[in-house]
């Protein structure tokens, strides 16, 4: 049997902003899914896409001889982002 | 309910239950509740639906669960695929889903808008839900629908705090926000301790980005204090990051995202993905996980030896004076550099050049812009921006088409450096224009635009000065550039003590090019991939033989994918994939009992058909959107290709260990104008009782030189193994013989190429006809294939 439900969602006839829940009935049944690779796979790949940001800006204020402020906004290197080690090239090999 | 039709019987693949367009005559059931779902671990749904009205501008999609790892999976106007009659992967659930939230849990949302990217239309919106545990689970699903866009709020996080003793200037001290100190109610801010004033107004600030973004799903923002220290003279008053960037690519892909192969920050991926960023991103969504910008404030602020013992400001109305700092102020203008207004181009020169594109070092989790070994890719932020000529009468993007060996970095650092030079004691060409150029138009039309004439001079500047502190070296340090306005008074103005800021001003449309718009969005456009021979023209020799079979409104159209290479003695080999074309992506179906995707298959000459073997362990898929952004394709040049793909593929041991992959870079060898007419192109082969070999025909017209025809010729050797040669006539006659070519030493996938070593293998001739019949003579080691004037079958259709 061909797993299908149709979620029916009837908004309201006068739904400036109403919201309204979709209330289907039947219970369909689960299909098997194929192990491999596997949803830890598939999130382990969202991670090898993700980096930690290696920016942050920074608020700095400036104190004028006059007492007054100068505010601005820089960017730095992110202290929480560690730098990944440099790939090298191996030096030739000594004689 | 209709019979399922099995497509391809034929050929060199087996045959296979693939998504069909007669695969839905289901009833719609009733309603009468939420939906009560039940998983078996590994298990899933596919092709739940809700029908969406025209009235509709929100769909609200939550899977409320307990046990197991259930995640959501939506899609417009089409099917998942039908897991009940073709095996399903994750992998493959996941490329159908144009939007997706997988948590490391089993409770899931998912929000779409007449704005999204993909935005809410009337029509049938598919759901799938998939338990990726080997634990069972049960959830319940719920589908609302709203008339109006409902935004929801920045939700600030006091808590969840950090130390650290190696780098307390990285503590998150969440102490400050219940300090009893008693405070005197200031400019509208209510609070009678300093802790609750700190809250109240943090909380105001949220409260005016909130109103003015609107975004339909909540940004959560980690609210930190530490001892970030600070002199008589100078100190840092806050700072602030989103949590992280990542992009969309073949890997991993996360359709919302407008641009592929581009970095965003994981406040945009949300936004634009209604969804959480654990749910975009996968992992655990309690506590800190779930923030997307961290700001921390500095808690020295109003000591003595601190600029003076100037406090922060807290009133939310005017007052703050020229000796204190506007708490709101700060606070605003630092979230909404972690709301995506950051450029990634590298200003520091310690991590690499300036102008650099960012990159990532395999197994890193931070960005390098330099011996990187994946990337780089664009940013967002840096694709809107445009470098002004200096004589200000045309300009070029910031990033364009750009080769991975970044020869526009200098470029980019000149932009960067092209405002006038800013000392601490002269300020005066603070607001003074560039040569970094905002471009979008939704910025530059904006009444909140100051900039006035023609492009480029009506398009916003950026901030390129050397640092506000260092008067000689923007080269190397360039501070401040980049990432803000020059515009006096804007909240991202590099300077925003001009004013008591509260309006986003120019960042909100220029936010909005980046993800956050509210306006009805148009429907995206997808690549239109088309019947051919597509390779990589740093793998020549390997490529793809990519042939339409059938039209499919429901699923796309479906694909026989024929792999033509060479194993690791450089002998010819084939593998083979069929799939859908869904969204201008090619996603294959499994084929292999080993659940693999792309698969050799064995070849019976006795009953003359073929089956899979169990242990290629290969995956494919070809993305034709957007191709040209990713770096497979910006290894050398490729602007002049009609259409580009980038085709992922792997191989695993038995193990699942993946022993060789890479990313190509495919463009067609001819295109469909280049067609002959009549077109005698195909995928022929010998009919049901004639299995397991196959042509594969380009005809094409090449004018007064006369018609080309070009054969790729498949079928097996003495062990049953598929292998290939090629014929190629021009001009062509019909019914001439045309030698079939081998290379003989070719080169293995990850190998550097070879000159070629092109041997005759054979003859072959088509009489192109009713029927069309072919005669070969194909020789392999130990022995030849042989058909005398067999009826061919092909399986071609017109595009």
């Amino acid at each position: 049997m061909r797993t299908m439900l149709f979620l029916t969602a009837a908004l309201a006839a006068n739904a400036s902003a109403a919201e309204t829940t979709a209330t289907p009935q039947a219970q369909p049944l689960a299909e098997p899914l194929a192990a491999t690779p596997g949803i830890a796979s598939i999130k382990a790949k969202a991670e090898s896409q993700t980096a930690t940001s290696p920016k942050i800006h920074e608020i700095v204020a400036t104190r004028n001889a006059d007492g007054t402020l100068e505010i601005g906004c820089a960017e730095r290197p992110n202290p929480t982002a560690h730098k990944p080690p440099l790939n090298t090239i191996s030096p030739e090999p000594q004689q | 309910m209709s019979a399922r039709k099995p497509w391809v019987r034929a050929l060199l693949f087996a045959s296979t239950a693939l998504c069909s367009s007669a695969a839905f005559a289901d009833a719609p059931l009733a309603a009468a509740g939420a939906t009560n779902l039940t998983f078996n671990p590994y298990s899933l749904y596919t092709n739940l639906y809700i029908d969406i009205d025209a009235s509709a501008q929100q769909l609200n999609v939550n899977l409320t669960g307990t046990g197991g790892d259930v995640d959501l999976y939506l899609r417009y106007g089409s099917p998942f695929p039908d897991c009940s009659a073709t095996r399903c992967s994750d992998d493959m659930i996941l490329r159908y889903a144009q939007y997706h939230s997988m948590s490391s849990s089993s409770n899931e949302s998912i929000v779409v808008t007449n704005a999204s990217t993909i935005p809410l239309k009337a029509g049938r919106w598919y759901i799938a839900a998939l338990n990726g545990s080997s634990a069972s689970a049960t959830a319940t699903l719920y589908v609302t629908t709203s008339a109006t866009v409902q935004a929801a709020n920045i939700q600030l996080d006091f808590g969840n705090p950090r130390s650290s003793s190696s780098d307390p200037k990285n503590n998150c001290d969440v102490a400050p926000w219940s300090d009893t100190t008693a405070a005197t109610p200031v400019g509208g801010n209510a609070g009678t301790t300093l802790g609750d004033q700190r809250k109240n107004a943090l909380q105001y600030a949220v409260q005016q980005l909130a109103q003015q973004i609107q975004s339909p799903v909540p940004i959560n923002v980690h609210a930190c204090w530490a001892h970030l220290g600070g002199d008589k003279n100078r100190a840092t008053l806050a700072h602030a990051s989103s949590t992280s960037f990542a992009f969309s690519d073949t890997s991993f892909p996360m359709p919302w995202l407008v641009k592929k192969y581009t970095w965003y920050t994981n406040t945009q991926i949300a936004r634009m993905g209604g969804v959480s960023n654990c749910g975009a991103l996968g992992g655990d969504c309690s506590g800190v996980r779930n923030d997307v910008i961290e700001i921390t404030f500095n808690s020295d602020i109003g000591t003595p030896n601190v600029i003076g013992g100037s406090p922060f400001y807290l009133g939310y109305t005017a007052g703050a004076n020229s000796n204190s700092s506007d708490f709101i102020a700060v606070a605003m203008h630092e979230i909404t550099h972690g709301l995506g207004f950051l450029g990634l181009a590298n200003v520091d020169p310690s991590s690499g050049p300036i102008g650099a594109r960012a990159g990532i070092t395999t197994g890193a989790s931070s960005i390098s812009y330099q011996n990187y070994d994946q990337g780089p890719w664009d940013d967002i932020f840096g694709d809107n921006i445009v470098k002004v000529a200096s004589d200000r009468q045309n300009y070029t993007p910031f990033y364009g088409y750009e080769l991975t060996s970044q020869p526009g970095n200098a470029a980019r650092a000149a932009a960067m450096t092209s405002g006038n030079t800013v000392t601490a004691t002269d300020l005066g060409a603070l607001y003074t224009p560039t040569l970094l150029r905002w471009s979008d138009p939704l910025a530059v039309n904006s009444s909140a635009n100051q900039a006035t004439g023609n492009p480029p001079d009506n398009f916003p500047s950026l901030y390129a000065p050397c640092d506000l502190t260092q008067t000689a070296t923007c080269s190397t340090s360039s501070g401040s550039t980049l990432s803000h306005t020059v515009q006096q008074g804007d909240l991202m103005n590099a300077f925003i003590n001009r004013g008591q800021v509260r309006q986003m001003g120019l960042a909100a449309p220029m936010l909005a090019a980046m993800g956050w718009s509210t306006s009805p969005a148009a429907a995206p456009v997808y690549a239109k991939p088309f019947t051919g021979i597509w390779y990589d023209r740093t793998h020549s020799g390997h490529g793809i033989d990519f042939r339409l079979v059938r039209h499919d409104a429901n699923y796309g159209d479906a694909y026989l994918l024929a792999f033509y290479t060479y194993d690791a003695t450089g002998s010819v080999e084939i593998f083979q994939a069929q799939g859908n074309i869904v969204d201008g992506v090619f996603v294959p179906i499994i084929i292999g009992p080993d659940d693999s995707t792309l698969t050799r298959f064995q070849y019976d000459p006795v009953a003359k058909t073929i089956k899979p073997v169990a242990n290629t362990g290969g995956r494919v898929v070809v993305d034709f959107n957007q191709a040209a952004n990713s770096p497979a394709c910006r290894n050398i040049d490729r602007s002049a290709a009609p259409l580009l793909g980038v085709m992922s593929w792997s191989f695993a041991d038995t193990t699942g260990k993946i022993t060789e992959q890479s990313d190509w870079c495919l463009e067609p060898l001819t295109t469909l104008a280049q067609n002959a007419s009549p077109d005698h192109g195909g995928l022929y082969y010998g009919g049901s009782g004639d299995t397991g070999w196959g042509i594969s025909v380009l005809d094409i017209n090449r004018g007064a030189a006369g018609e080309q025809l070009w054969i790729d010729f498949y079928y097996p050797d003495a062990n049953g193994k598929p292998i290939w040669a090629v014929a190629n006539a021009q001009p062509y006659v019909n019914g001439q013989t045309i030698p079939l070519i081998q290379n003989a030493a070719g080169y293995c996938r990850t190998c550097k190429p070879v000159a070629q070593n092109q041997v005759q293998v054979g003859t072959i001739t088509l009489n192109f006809g009713t029927p069309t019949t072919a005669t070969i003579v194909a020789n392999y080691t130990g022995g030849s294939f042989m058909r005398t004037n067999v009826p061919l079958v092909n399986l071609g259709v017109a595009q």
